[in-house]
């Protein structure tokens, strides 16, 4: 099976199978950009926004997920699925991990452009937001309220509906 | 639960102070088995006394809904997009005298374990509370004394709502009755609370200059703030070791737009509307009209208010789905505030649900058929519980519904008639419970304008007799026909009867029950025509051989419920064998013998 070198931000170099790496639709796209192949000479791609640290990560999960059919995308958005219980218990392993780990993997997926893995992660962001209050959610994510009073007022008077009382 | 308007000091010992009463008055419902103006199953049944508690089994005297099992054909569309508990059918009863609630004993009398959720409106706040919640349960199948623990409240009540989700029934529910246990309100002294104030000294003047605040109020705010707030307010002002510099971690606040955008699309509304508090980017994406193309107020029927429908308003630019089931009681939504709302968005709305909307009239109604042109399924279930005056008229001027729901809703013939003339492509249509209509006219309307129609509901709506089921045999694409307690004055049937079951071979589900035409020869034409029938409901039909019933399980291969109740020929020994035999779920309800 045909490898490739992925170098991350750190200047460290991962061996990783095409097909691993054609997990990223921006590697996909590089790739052919680069018009590399099955038949081409060791070629270094180099990943400018991912540290090794995530990026082994990242390799780990793109491993373990090369089978997993191909969504089909539909511009029918009647079957968007809005839950977030249905991660599989690998994932949720995979994505124990601290806030900072965390952001950084939600980061690398955006930019490598890996759909199932910045679902599955924005996934578990969603599930940490959920049945917080407004406080809670700025203590958990450490986020500056920075409404003026009056604002502030405004958008209470929004949420008044779901305030426990 | 800390800042009712009321506080109360109460000697609860008091044996005096304390009324036990069951309901008196029933004020709204989603459904029941039994029909309007007759006992029998009906939801009335659950005021007074008990009358069947303790015995255990199928009682005409009580309460039933009409459905049980996990729901399918008639949740086809907005879905619920949160793990919380949904209900699928309630009731409302009133009590005589206002209390403070303390106990709620629910007498179930048959397949308890449905009751999810109960509320109580509180009469000085204005609001619902939720006293119950709880997942469905299979429990043993016998009689309970269903006395849940309350949340604790401190104001008075005389309204329950009791939420059921059947669906992990396997036959129907029976409620007797409702005991109401709690406190005399002359027995509280009202004592109006101040509202809790932020502490203004200097450390808050400080606080607010360095744009941190601890959300706390007057009593322990010292307390909490050395415990939780000291570090992180030290940390902000800028107290700290500037020589200890951290790698900065990635968090939340570095995401780009599109995935914070991403994350909140995760999101139920509740929480939707949590981050829109937490700062002015998390308001700014989370008000993203992408995010509000489905909106199920359903759930949150107890707390939507005129607040929540006007910002709403701006949010459903894109609104396709919107389910407000339920909204609506004692005014918290008006018929001016939805008006407000169709007029702005009602023109994307394809999916839209009003089933037992509180403030729904004819205004709305008209606004519906004015606005909402691009709208597919419309459900109306149970407006004939809210509004004596309604004019359906204006709906005729929808053209492109494929599901309309209208069970209970009330509608006359004639709106009926020229909804179905100006909607040709209606698949599905859900007529229960509507004794008004002019049934076999409604078929040959049917039979004419309705080529494609694939569902009919005409449970209880009692008219449909031979002479519609001749023209109804002209329909070529139904899968689910629902003619409970229709037929019933028919002694023969056979020929329209197997007309259009052999012209409708796609036929699926078949609800007979209680149709007295139905005789052996029927049931031999079900055998060897309804090659795909998967549910048969022949509940209550008299006359019918163990040997056409044999027949039936034999030859529809694809059977997986048939229901057997009060069929009196068929002893419980052979039904007993066919279970064994087939793979088929057979249905009996129990009735214990009265000797």
């Amino acid at each position: 099976m045909k490898t490739i070198k992925l170098q991350s931000s750190d200047g460290k170099i991962f061996d990783c199978d095409l097909a691993v790496a054609k997990c990223s639709g921006t590697i996909r796209t590089m790739l052919e950009d680069l018009e590399i192949d099955e038949s081409s000479e060791d070629e270094i791609i180099p990943l400018p926004n991912v540290d090794g640290r995530i990026l082994r990560k990242v390799i780990e999960y793109c491993n373990y997920h090369k089978d997993d059919p191909t969504p089909i995308a539909t511009d029918n958005d009647d079957n968007k699925e809005k839950r977030t219980d249905d991660i599989i218990s690998w994932d949720a392993e995979f994505l124990k991990v601290d806030q900072g780990t965390l952001f950084e993997i939600i980061l690398a997926a955006n930019y490598l452009d890996i759909a199932n893995l910045l679902d599955v992660s924005c996934k578990t962001v969603a599930n940490m937001l959920k049945n917080k209050t407004p406080d809670e959610i700025r203590k958990e994510f450490n986020i500056k309220n920075d409404f003026t009073p009056m604002e502030e007022e405004q958008v209470r008077r929004e949420n008044t509906w779901c305030e426990e009382k | 639960m800390f800042s009712n308007n009321t506080k109360c000091s109460t000697s609860e010992d008091d044996d005096a102070s304390i009324i036990s009463q069951y309901a008196q008055d029933l004020l709204d419902y989603s459904s029941c088995y039994g029909s309007h103006g007759s006992l029998s199953y009906s939801a009335v049944n659950i005021c007074g006394r008990p009358c069947k508690y303790p015995s255990y089994g199928d009682f005409a005297e009580c309460f039933s809904l009409r459905h049980y099992g996990p729901r399918t054909d008639n949740e086809y569309s907005v879905k619920d997009i949160h793990d919380k508990i949904t209900f699928h059918d309630f009731v409302v009863i009133q009590f005589e005298n206002f209390v403070v609630p303390r106990e709620i004993t629910i007498f179930e009398t048959y397949n308890p374990g449905a009751v999810v959720k109960i509320l109580a409106y509180m009469w000085n706040d204005k609001r619902w509370e939720v006293l119950y919640e709880e997942q469905p349960m299979l429990v043993e199948k016998k009689s309970r004394a269903f006395c849940p623990k309350l949340k604790k409240v401190n104001a008075m009540t005389r309204v329950l709502r009791i939420e059921f989700d059947c669906s992990l029934l396997d036959y129907y529910i029976g409620i007797d009755s409702v005991l109401l246990t709690g406190l005399k309100p002359s027995t509280l002294i009202p004592q109006p609370v101040t509202e809790s104030k932020f502490i203004m000294g200097l450390i808050q003047q400080k606080l607010d200059n360095v744009n941190f605040r601890p959300q706390l109020t007057a009593s322990d705010a010292i307390e909490e703030f050395l415990k939780n707030d000291l570090n992180k307010f030290i940390e902000n002002v800028g107290f700290t070791d500037s020589a200890v510099q951290i790698r900065r971690e990635k968090a939340i606040s570095d995401m780009p737009d599109e995935v914070i955008f991403k994350i909140m699309s995760f999101l139920d509304l509740k929480s939707l509307y949590n981050c829109s508090r937490v700062s002015k980017k998390f308001h700014q994406i989370a008000k993203d009209p992408l995010l509000y193309t489905e909106v199920n107020l359903r759930v949150y029927w107890y707390r939507v208010n005129t607040i929540l429908f006007s910002s709403l308003q701006e949010r459903c630019k894109l609104i396709r789905k919107l389910d407000l089931s339920s909204c609506g009681y004692y005014g918290s939504v008006t018929a001016e505030d939805f008006i407000k709302f169709l007029r702005a968005n009602g023109r994307s709305l394809t999916h839209l649900r009003l089933n037992s909307s509180q403030f729904l009239n004819s205004f709305c109604l008209q606004q519906i058929g004015f606005k909402c042109e691009n709208l597919i399924e419309l459900s109306l279930q149970n407006y004939a519980n809210i509004s004596e005056e309604r004019e359906f008229r204006p709906l005729s001027l929808l053209t492109r519904l494929e599901t309309v729901d209208l069970s209970r809703s009330g509608i006359d013939t004639f709106a009926l008639v020229t909804l179905m003339k100006s909607n040709k492509n209606l698949l599905h249509m859900y007529l229960a419970f509507n004794q008004q209509l002019s049934v076999d006219q409604i078929c040959l309307h049917i039979s004419i304008d309705l080529p494609r129609l694939r569902t009919l509901d005409l449970w209880k709506c009692h008219g449909l007799t031979t002479a519609g089921l001749r023209v109804l045999a002209r329909c070529e694409n139904l899968e689910v026909c629902d003619f409970g307690w229709n037929l019933r004055e028919e002694s023969i049937i056979t020929d329209p009867f197997k007309n259009l079951i052999q012209n409708n071979p796609r036929i699926r589900k078949f609800v007979l029950a209680a149709v007295r035409g139905i005789a052996e020869r029927d049931l031999l034409n079900i055998a060897a025509l309804c090659t795909n029938l998967e549910y048969l409901d022949l509940m209550g039909i008299v006359g019918i051989t163990s040997e056409a019933v044999h027949k039936i399980l034999q030859s529809c291969n694809r059977l997986k419920v048939i229901d057997l109740s009060f069929c009196e020929n068929l002893d419980d020994v052979t039904l007993f064998q066919w279970a064994n035999e087939f793979n088929v779920c057979i249905k009996r309800s129990e009735v214990p013998s009265e000797f």
